[in-house]
């Protein structure tokens, strides 16, 4: 019951923020086409990842099972024979991104992850761009404050899902970031125009209820 | 304490005899794993990654792959593919064949790359040598038996043949998953680590631990692995969660000076402990490599003895069968351990136990031997050196 009073209330909180941003979005077409370098940005995703996993404090058994990354390519570089992806990347203007906001926390990685609208609720002084592990790690932490009220129950497995566009900086730095805009959402319409990053963590008890939604073969295990 | 005699000296011996053949594991049928046969016969037209190793006296054929791409395992005398559950079975009974184990698709690309490192590894470091496998598969690969029959314990257990000591930490899943251990720490050819939390003066909670009667799965030993100071990467900034951590600990702000402390940072882990074994580990390695060259001492020979009162002894003393040398009770309570030349990881091995601290309060299911002392290794067998730390420059081709 904990868990779903957590997975609602980040659900709340991301349609919320989509519910915000989704029509400035939508309503724009994407400015330019730009290439990024896949390997880059999974490489961002690793370091990410392993700053999530050796963050000191309680995961409540839950252990990183699976990432998935979508990303709205547009077309594919065939020529290239570096593996790269080309996305749309949004003006920061016409999603609504306060740019007067300062960067003051977060790693050197190139993309950098804004909180939605109303993360004051996953986390004390998530304020501003946060990078993902801080915002994996405050919805984490929302997770846990749940689960410890009574009746306690043990969490078997959580996704937290990670929607966000690219954009580039109105004031000409040439550098894309990424904007969070929606934690924990699902809602179908965001997929036509914005990326995910899904971090599966399950908790290896269960690990084997897993089921293949798909239907497809479940692999012996 | 620590009584060092030669016994005897004969013959030219060089580091590499220390190599002998851990036993092999036992067979379970041409496809494995065993357990899983009759559900992938129930898939056969389902594509996964397999590991195909031949008969040792066998060229591995990748003809038999047909125009699949094959990717080399040498320790393994096979190769890995993809293709069809049909096909593998139909390869099992190919002539020549010695087994074909099936990966699952979340563990393949792990397994298969943690292989060729291996492979790299046996191929190019001066063996005998040491490898420290922080790493394991994904945790719900995790058992509460071994598997030694899976290919990395069989390659782990061909590399210690040919002199490479593998200590592996046995997982962080002490937690939410009791008794089920990283499956690559069970072979008893590795040197299995949990972690001791000094904080508390117990093992570490999340700390892996195997079923109290599964003793081929307990860990071997356990070394400090809660808050260990270690190297912080130079190509991005601490989060500010981390940041306030480790300066939070009096350790670390008293040990690392203001201005170095981007440079590290504070672990823990039983990945942590098992790099505190490995340099332990090294340092008696480096010894034994000394004592062989300085004594001339051949494969059997005795090598020296040594003297462990009743404070090292502990219930995992009495239970783990011994992997070499002899333990003879002395009049003070204790033992005198005798050692001859044997294969490299089971004189490591054995000396880390039996000089293990046993850890009051902690059961050898959960403990194994006991703490390892990294100071008190120095001091012991410090006679030709010491092993500094260092970085090698493994990759995979």
């Amino acid at each position: 019951m904990n868990q779903l009073l957590a997975s609602f209330l980040i659900g709340a909180i991301a349609f919320w923020g989509a519910f915000q941003l989704y029509p400035k979005i939508f309503q724009e077409a994407a400015d330019e086409i730009a290439v990024l370098s896949l390997e880059d940005t999974i490489r961002h995703i690793e370091l990410e990842l392993a700053e999530i996993a050796a963050t000191p404090g309680d995961t409540a058994g839950l252990i990183l099972d699976t990432v998935k990354v979508e990303l709205s390519a547009q077309r594919q570089d065939e020529e290239n024979t570096t593996a790269e992806l080309a996305v749309p990347v949004f003006d920061e203007a016409s999603i609504g991104v306060d740019t007067t906001r300062k960067l003051t926390r977060g790693s050197k990685i190139t993309v950098a992850f804004k909180a939605p609208a109303g993360d004051e609720l996953l986390a004390d002084g998530a304020h501003g761009e946060l990078d993902l592990s801080a915002l994996v790690l405050a919805a984490r932490q929302a997770l846990l404050a749940t689960a410890k009220d009574d009746p306690v129950l043990l969490p078997k497995s959580v996704d937290i899902e990670v929607h966000f566009v690219l954009a580039r900086s109105v004031k000409g730095e040439g550098k894309i970031k990424a904007y969070v805009i929606a934690v924990g959402g699902s809602s179908s319409q965001l997929d036509t125009g914005g990326n995910k990053i899904v971090l599966g963590y399950v908790n290896p008890l269960f690990a084997e209820e897993k089921k293949d939604s798909a239907g497809k073969a479940v692999p012996p295990i | 304490m620590l009584l060092f005699g030669s016994l005897r000296a004969s013959c030219l011996a060089l580091v590499g005899v220390l190599l002998l053949i851990p036993g092999e594991p036992a067979r379970a049928g041409k496809v494995g794993p065993p357990r899983l046969v009759e559900a992938l016969r129930a898939q056969p037209g389902e594509i996964y990654d397999y590991v195909v190793s031949f008969e040792e006296d066998e060229t591995p054929d990748s003809g038999l792959a047909g125009q699949r791409e094959t990717l080399p395992l040498k320790l393994l005398n096979g190769f890995a593919m993809r293709m069809p559950v049909a096909d593998a079975f139909e390869l099992a009974d190919q002539p020549g064949i010695r087994w074909v184990w099936y990966l699952h698709p979340d563990e393949a690309t792990g397994t298969i790359r943690v292989l060729q490192g291996l492979d790299y590894t046996v191929a190019t470091l001066p063996l005998p040598n040491l490898a420290n496998l922080s790493l394991g598969p994904p945790t719900k690969f995790y058992r509460t038996e071994p598997e030694l029959d899976a290919p990395v314990q069989r390659a782990l257990g061909a590399a210690a043949e040919r002199g490479l000591i593998a200590i592996v930490a046995i997982g962080n899943t002490g937690e939410q998953a009791p008794g089920y251990v990283n499956p690559w720490s069970a072979p008893p050819w590795v040197i299995s680590v949990g972690a001791w939390d000094h904080t508390t003066n117990a093992v570490w909670t999340g700390s892996s631990t195997a079923e109290p009667d599964r003793v081929d799965a307990w860990p071997d030993v356990v070394a400090p692995g809660v808050d260990v100071i270690g190297p912080w990467t130079s190509t991005r900034e601490k989060s500010v969660e981390r940041r306030a951590y480790d300066e939070a600990n009096d350790r670390f702000r008293t040990q690392i000076p203001k201005e170095e402390q981007d440079k590290y940072t504070l672990m823990t882990g039983t990945s942590q402990a098992a790099a505190v074994v490995s340099g332990a580990a090294a340092q008696i390695l480096r010894y034994l490599n000394g004592f062989i060259v300085e004594h001339k001492t051949s494969f059997g020979d005795a090598l020296f003895e040594l003297e462990a009162g009743p404070d090292r002894m502990s219930d995992y003393d009495r239970q783990a069968p011994r992997l070499t040398g002899t333990a003879t009770p002395n009049d003070s309570g204790g033992m005198t351990y005798s050692y001859t030349l044997d294969e490299p990881w089971r004189l490591v091995k054995q000396i880390l136990i039996d000089t293990a601290i046993p850890v009051p309060g902690a059961r050898s299911w959960q403990a194994g031997a006991g703490l390892v002392d990294r100071d008190y290794i120095n001091a012991q067998f410090g006679a030709y050196g010491s092993e500094p730390p260092q970085l090698l420059p493994v990759k995979v081709q």
